[in-house]
């Protein structure tokens, strides 16, 4: 069976079933855009960022703190982590490696998620700036940090990190940043991430 | 001779229920992008390791290798497609040098053994072997990824050091994927890599 479109942009009205559109090479031409845009425009993607510098604890402890996205129990979805961004605000006490633990742990909300669909509805998973979280795993190694003050340096990469839906936090687990060392208030971090019916 | 047809618009359609393929209204066919590796993390198919404590490095293409190195073991039945990979310095390296990725014919790790973990979280078990130190046939270096240097980390804010490999390597049974440094390191290094089983 030849399967066969139409060459060249059409104009088709709302719900109406045509040829799907074609180059004149033949390939299939697809509408793409922003790799999120569809799941924003459903209303399914959601963030947090910190809203000011937070202190964040060492390697795998327990009494954490920092910025963490989980997943509730009994929360129905699935968490589809999107990205990750950590910056300096002001010099860190200390430097290492920094990276992703994940912890069983179903977090305690006490920070607001907001729906990239402006106006959206709420988030099903919850957002912390810390809590005592059971012993998490290192996951991912994303680079370094060190002590240098923003006013030390020039205008930085935006330090993004593309999960790109590489984690999946089922209910009842929670995903952090890792730092090897504690430092005082000086990271700023932020999450996106997409939730759908599990 | 059949049209390959869509319909115009967003659809609701159950699942299991076949629905005309949604299309714009210029015609071309809308695909759902999203995070590239979120249905095969939701299909339980992506995995990963890091070192969980910096890592000391061997020389080049020595044998008596450490690092962070994952194993598709004869008769898994599976291939792994590599993903990403990330490193970070924890402390200032004693030596400077390249860093890679390298591959060697070994086709199981007993030593140095670590877990790697579903990203899925709860999912099941990986088929493929991770080590920090091994016996490994002599391998050959595939891929630059960087350099690395002695300048202290401190003099960092903060910098992200990943590499997207995109399914560019596909690990065989029988075969050991490899951290390379150039010269060898006291333990100053954490490694991680993400991986696809198929």
């Amino acid at each position: 069976m030849i399967l066969h479109g139409l060459e060249g942009r059409q104009s088709y009205s709302e719900g109406t079933q045509n040829p799907i559109r074609l180059n004149a090479y033949g390939s299939v031409m697809a509408e793409r855009g922003g790799k999120y845009a569809e799941a924003v425009a459903a209303g399914r993607v959601f963030s947090i960022t910190s809203q000011a510098a937070v202190a964040v604890t060492d390697a795998l402890a327990t009494t954490w703190t920092g910025l963490g996205v989980g997943n509730p129990l009994y929360s129905g979805i699935n968490v589809i982590l999107l990205q990750f961004s950590a910056v300096g605000s002001l010099a860190k006490e200390k430097a290492g490696v920094i990276g992703l633990e994940i912890s069983k742990t179903s977090m305690t909300a006490s920070l607001t998620p907001v729906n990239r669909l402006t106006g959206g509805a709420a988030a099903t998973a919850y957002a912390s700036a810390g809590q005592t979280i059971t012993t998490p795993v290192l996951w991912d190694v994303l680079g370094s940090y060190g002590t240098a003050n923003t006013n030390t340096v020039g205008a930085l990469d935006a330090e993004v990190y593309d999960i790109d839906g590489s984690i999946v936090l089922t209910p009842g687990y929670m995903v952090a940043p890792f730092t090897t060392l504690d430092s005082t208030a000086a990271f700023l971090f932020s999450f996106v991430w997409e939730e759908r019916a599990a | 001779m059949p049209d390959m047809e869509g319909k115009v618009g967003r659809q609701t359609l159950d699942a299991g229920v076949p629905g005309p393929i949604r299309q714009s209204k210029t015609g071309d066919l809308m695909i759902e992008q999203g995070g590239k590796y979120a249905e095969a993390t939701l299909a339980g198919r992506m995995f990963s390791v890091a070192n969980q404590a910096k890592v000391a490095t061997t020389a080049a293409l020595t044998t008596a290798w450490t690092g962070l190195a994952i194993c598709n073991p004869t008769g898994s039945g599976i291939q792994a497609k590599i993903s990403k990979f990330g490193y970070g310095l924890q402390i200032a390296s004693d030596t400077a040098g390249a860093i890679g990725l390298m591959i060697a014919a070994t086709a199981t790790l007993t030593t140095n053994l670590l877990v790697p973990v579903n990203r899925l979280t709860g999912g099941t078990a990986s088929k493929v072997l991770a080590s920090a130190g091994h016996t490994i046939a002599t391998p050959v270096l595939w891929d630059l990824v960087g350099s690395y240097g002695t300048v202290a980390i401190t003099g960092t804010s903060v910098t992200f050091t990943t590499h997207e490999i995109d399914g560019a390597l596909i690990l065989q049974p029988g075969y050991t994927l490899c951290t390379y440094t150039t010269l060898a390191t006291t333990a100053c290094f954490v490694f991680s890599f993400l991986w696809e089983e198929v």
